[in-house]
């Protein structure tokens, strides 16, 4: 457990002396600034919340994601992780554990952002019922996003980099973009947390039950893939 | 004596193409094993085998007496490595990435970092970046890395490649030391031929996946050919002398003459006196011994600068 603990305070570390965290979160305080043209607090939040349903979450993540695992490739530093004496299940772990926390570090300072540039800005029909709803609606759509991410990471050791992954979510955000607002959009698990958003509302085409499932299914193969890869394969 | 290091028929290949072919090694605690092979030849393969990163495709590998398999944390740690170019995250510095290492390692930082740069002569350079380091820097960072937890084995894949000659002394003398005082055994790879006859304590040679010899430094003293080589102002003449004589004798390019002959290079005073006798005048009477590069072409089946 000791041995765990100190691989992951290390991949904390690592991801914190990471540009592409600062770069990401930068990216995203940038868009929400652009949003700040809303009438009002739940309109401001509204959209920040579909922010993180969709480009934030399947791109940002998904490049942390990618990062975090490709950078050991494409620095050629694996093979120092694989030799240690800590399993490579506990450094997969520690890896997705460093990606966890600052994912949710980066969605808490943005949303602290946002509330900040609202008081600036002095957007009206501010209350604290709204802060806490759409606070705890983006970080379940983050946690969504995070079971999401989970394949990029498996992507990343077979592609062995983090271009391919990149790549990847990418393609996912337009196959969301494209059939999210389609009854396919609920089998799609990369739309689930854009639809989840609007289960609020009024949604053509609802979530079921089996639209989680397949979220939590597609996190678990990525996890259990990734661990099982750097377990199993051959490392050149 | 303990084994420390033993495999058994190791065997790795890839589809139908053997890389290593059944490969036998055992190296013994506090020796400095020399593993001498072309590019292509197999010696990353079984330094990656060796390493638990490979999994052979037939044969054992077994460290410490334990057969080695991935995992094996009580093996990691006795076990420092460098395989090939050392990497290091390049955006932090030579302190952070050693921070790391040790961290990893469950050592006191950053005791066991100040000691490890110290020892390396890397304290100068401990605030710079990896990215920013010479390629000899690079080398000690990834040395630095693989002795912080002062291992009881040490797996060397070419490294003193990228040193200055005064580096390469210096990690030369460090693990002589390292294998002397503290009983660390070396398994090390490498192509600087002559470097690994000053260091090695004994040598395997591979070639093609196969281990064709393996010869202790001393066994190399005595097996390597020595010929005796003649410099006079006429070549010729002291050609005729010898062989009239009964030497053997050969006209090299440089318009020496060398004579193999046993007698001829543990008697050159003989030659000497015979050459004076003739009244040809001597410019240079040496005996030379074949070196490690020209010794290893000729176990691997090829002279030098000619293909089999």
């Amino acid at each position: 457990m000791r041995r765990l603990l100190t691989a992951c305070s290390v991949e904390i570390y690592k991801l914190r002396r990471s540009f592409v965290l600062w770069g990401t979160l930068l990216f995203i305080m940038f868009i929400i600034t652009l949003f700040l043209g809303q009438p009002d607090w739940p309109s401001f939040f509204e959209k920040i919340a579909f922010l993180y349903a969709s480009v934030f979450g399947l791109m940002g993540f998904g490049l942390i994601t990618s990062w975090t695992f490709g950078r050991e490739y494409s620095d050629r530093t694996l093979k120092d992780l694989l030799i240690l004496p800590i399993s490579r299940g506990n450094i997969a772990i520690a890896k997705y554990n460093a990606i966890v926390f600052w994912c949710f570090v980066m969605m808490l300072i943005s949303f602290a952002y946002a509330v900040i540039l609202g008081f600036v800005f002095g957007l009206p029909g501010f209350s604290f019922a709204s802060v806490q709803h759409y606070l705890f609606l983006i970080l379940t759509i983050g946690a969504l996003h995070l079971l999401i991410s989970a394949p990029l990471a498996l992507l990343a050791c077979i592609s062995r980099g983090y271009l391919v992954p990149i790549g990847f979510a990418f393609t996912t955000l337009m196959l969301a973009l494209v059939f999210g607002s389609t009854a396919i959009g609920t089998y799609l698990p990369w739309s689930v947390p854009a639809l989840h958003l609007q289960e609020s509302g009024v949604a053509s085409f609802p979530l079921a039950g089996i639209s989680y499932f397949l979220v939590f299914l597609i996190g678990l193969v990525g996890f259990i893939g990734t661990v099982k890869w750097l377990q199993n394969r051959e490392q050149r | 004596m303990e084994d420390i290091i033993r495999t058994v028929n190791l065997t790795k290949q890839y589809g139908n193409k053997v890389i290593v072919d059944r490969v036998s090694i055992s190296v013994k605690k506090g020796e400095i094993y020399g593993f001498l092979g072309l590019n292509g030849a197999g010696k990353t393969t079984t330094i990656r085998a060796l390493l638990g990163m490979s999994k052979p495709s037939s044969g054992e590998v077994y460290l410490f007496g334990q057969q080695w398999t991935n995992g094996n944390s009580d093996l990691s740690r006795r076990v420092g490595y460098m395989v090939e170019v050392p990497y290091a995250y390049p955006r932090f510095t030579v302190r952070e990435n050693l921070n790391l290492m040790a961290r990893l390692r469950g050592l006191p930082v950053p005791r066991a970092v100040d000691d490890i740069m110290e020892q390396l002569k890397l304290a100068e350079y401990a605030e710079n970046k990896a990215k920013d380091l010479s390629l000899g820097n690079a080398q000690k960072l990834g040395l630095a890395k693989a002795l912080i937890h002062k291992p009881d084995v040490l797996i060397l894949d070419e490294p003193t490649n990228a040193l200055d000659p005064a580096g390469i002394v210096e990690i030369r003398e460090m693990l002589k030391t390292l294998a002397s005082k503290h009983g660390v055994t070396v398994f090390i790879s490498s192509h600087i031929l002559e470097e690994m006859s000053k260091l090695a304590s004994r040598i395997g040679i591979i070639h093609k996946g196969v281990l064709l010899e393996e010869l202790t430094t001393k066994d190399f003293e005595t097996i390597r050919r020595k010929q005796l080589m003649i410099g006079t102002k006429d070549a010729r003449k002291a050609q005729a002398i010898l062989s009239d004589s009964g030497y053997a004798v050969h006209s090299t390019s440089n318009n020496c003459l060398a004579l193999p002959d046993d007698h001829a290079v543990k008697h050159p005073e003989h030659i000497a006196r015979l050459l004076a006798h003739y009244e040809v005048p001597l410019t240079m009477l040496k005996v030379e011994e074949e070196n490690l590069e020209r010794y290893f072409l000729k176990v691997i089946g090829m002279e030098e600068g000619k293909t089999e």
